[in-house]
């Protein structure tokens, strides 16, 4: 099966002329149609450089991005941002509209594309009793714990039905009991509705509680990839071994408590 | 108040005319500093805009367009007040037919407002969480509806201030207008007090300048709060 997201020796230097700094160095990647793909790695690994070259927020300095078909770089801006509308996108710091009610967040997909008032209230309704937030429709984010905040990004980012779903560091502002609700959340929406998901973050108990895939950043590279059953029963390298050493040292922490 | 009921502050001054005149110049004060700030804004916030969007951390970093309005808008402010009031005197009479009154003070007071105003336009957009606008560009947003449905609606707490500074800053240009015949409160306080060394007048139109820009600092300030929902709990 042709991947959903694939890339070809994708690589990105920041600062080429005065101060070359590798982010990614050549990375190939396969994503499959239904995925969690993890991708995990220390800060600084590359992981999130990686992620935003999948919607071309962040240009790469040579190599390709193929998603959906379409190769990203290809596109003129048109396309690219019409090609955005079934890549969405959910942040560290959720990243709201914080001068507008959570209706009005929700809505603002639509508005780009156009969608009628009317059908937009409706779609907005409905994503807000999937997230669980349907009473909040006319609150502001400042009226939000954190926890909330992600579920009415996550329903901004399901707004114009996606196919894939990327996650950056989504949960790595929140309380570890939050975290386990917005990843349950986040199964739930792949489950049910079969969106691709890329999950960028350095916490393994994320990856070990709802990825199915995981790929291991250090300095730029892929240094490991595989199911996640596969990385936790026999990881061979050692950036695998400590990210899955660290887990097994903080095994008291488990059950949906994360590190 | 001690100040009024010293000796030597002789009310007599305040005949029917006096009072009359303080009362026309008070429209007139308020009839240019609105006026001009309407106008200056709308110079100087689409050039704020611009030079948000295409400066080095912009939505559309464009050098050549922003290095032109950046001098532009430098040069255009370092010129003081009273030299540029003199040096558009001609284009004044062009638009306006005459040189001297409030009508003729709006001219050189927009075109003074216009670049500060759009400095701190862009300052207010640069503001802008650059989290949010990403989030936007993953959406799919084209530039134009970054400016109207992002950027204008995450810095509207930061452009009300702006617009309230705006009014102090260009109501005392406008008093400084009454050197040249300006019209308006600072016209009075210069003719009468300066001139004349009638000091009664002068303290008032003062005070009345001081209680204007009071009051539109106090209006502003509770509307940028009003319309924040940054904060509300």
């Amino acid at each position: 099966m042709e991947p959903i997201i694939k890339t070809e020796a994708l690589t990105k230097v920041y600062n080429p002329k005065t101060n070359p700094v590798k982010a990614l160095d050549s990375i190939d990647l396969e994503i499959q149609k239904g995925d969690i793909y993890g991708i995990i790695g220390l800060s600084g690994a590359g992981k999130s450089t990686l992620v935003r070259c999948f919607n071309l927020l962040e240009k790469p300095t040579s190599g390709t991005v193929t998603v959906r078909g379409q190769e990203l770089q290809s596109l003129t801006p048109r396309e690219l941002r019409r090609a955005r509308t079934q890549i969405s996108m959910i942040f560290q710091h959720f990243n709201l509209l914080m001068q507008k009610n959570v209706e009005q967040n929700i809505c603002f997909p639509l508005y780009i594309n156009k969608v009628k008032k009317a059908e937009a209230h409706a779609r907005c309704m409905e994503l807000l009793e999937i997230v669980g937030l349907s009473d909040k429709a006319k609150a502001y984010p400042s009226q939000l714990s954190g926890g909330q905040r992600q579920r009415v990004a996550i329903a901004r980012a399901l707004a114009t039905n996606p196919e894939i779903l990327l996650c950056d560091e989504a949960t790595s502002a929140l309380d570890p009991q939050t975290t386990s609700q917005i990843l349950s959340l986040l199964k739930e929406i792949n489950e049910r509705y079969g969106i691709t998901i890329v999950i960028i973050t350095h916490e393994m108990a994320v990856v070990r509680e709802i990825c199915s895939h995981v790929a291991i950043v250090d300095k730029g590279r892929i240094v490991e990839r595989g199911t996640v059953d596969e990385i936790f029963d026999s990881p061979k390298t050692d950036e695998a071994k400590r990210f899955v050493l660290y887990r097994e040292k903080n095994m008291n922490f488990e059950g949906g408590q994360g590190i | 108040m001690s100040l009024f009921l010293s000796a030597g502050f002789d009310w007599s001054v305040f005949t029917p005319q006096v009072t009359d005149m303080i009362v026309r110049g008070i429209w007139e004060t308020l009839y240019m500093t609105l006026v001009s700030t309407l106008m200056g804004y709308v110079l100087g916030l689409p050039l704020g805009l611009v030079l948000a969007v295409t400066g080095e951390k912009g939505i559309a970093p464009n050098k050549a367009v922003y290095g032109v309005l950046d001098f532009i808008v430098n040069i255009t402010r370092s010129v003081p007040f009273l030299i540029l009031l003199i040096l558009v005197s001609p284009l004044t009479k062009l638009i306006v037919g005459k040189s001297y009154g409030s009508s003729a003070t709006i001219v050189p007071l927009v075109i003074a407002a216009a670049p500060f105003i759009a400095r701190m336009v862009e300052s207010s957009v640069q503001e802008v969480d650059k989290g949010v606008i990403e989030a936007a560009q993953s959406m799919g947003a084209d530039n134009f509806t970054i400016i109207t449905k992002v950027l204008l609606v995450e810095a509207k707490t930061s452009l009300i201030v702006g617009v309230t500074i705006a009014l102090g800053t260009i109501l005392g240009y406008s008093a400084m207008a009454g050197i040249v015949g300006g019209g308006g409160l600072g016209d009075i306080a210069i003719r009468y007090g300066y001139y004349r060394y009638q000091m009664e007048i002068m303290v008032v139109t003062i005070v009345i300048l001081v209680l204007l820009v009071q009051v539109m600092q106090y209006l502003g300030m509770a509307l940028s709060k009003l319309t924040d929902k940054r904060k509300i709990k």
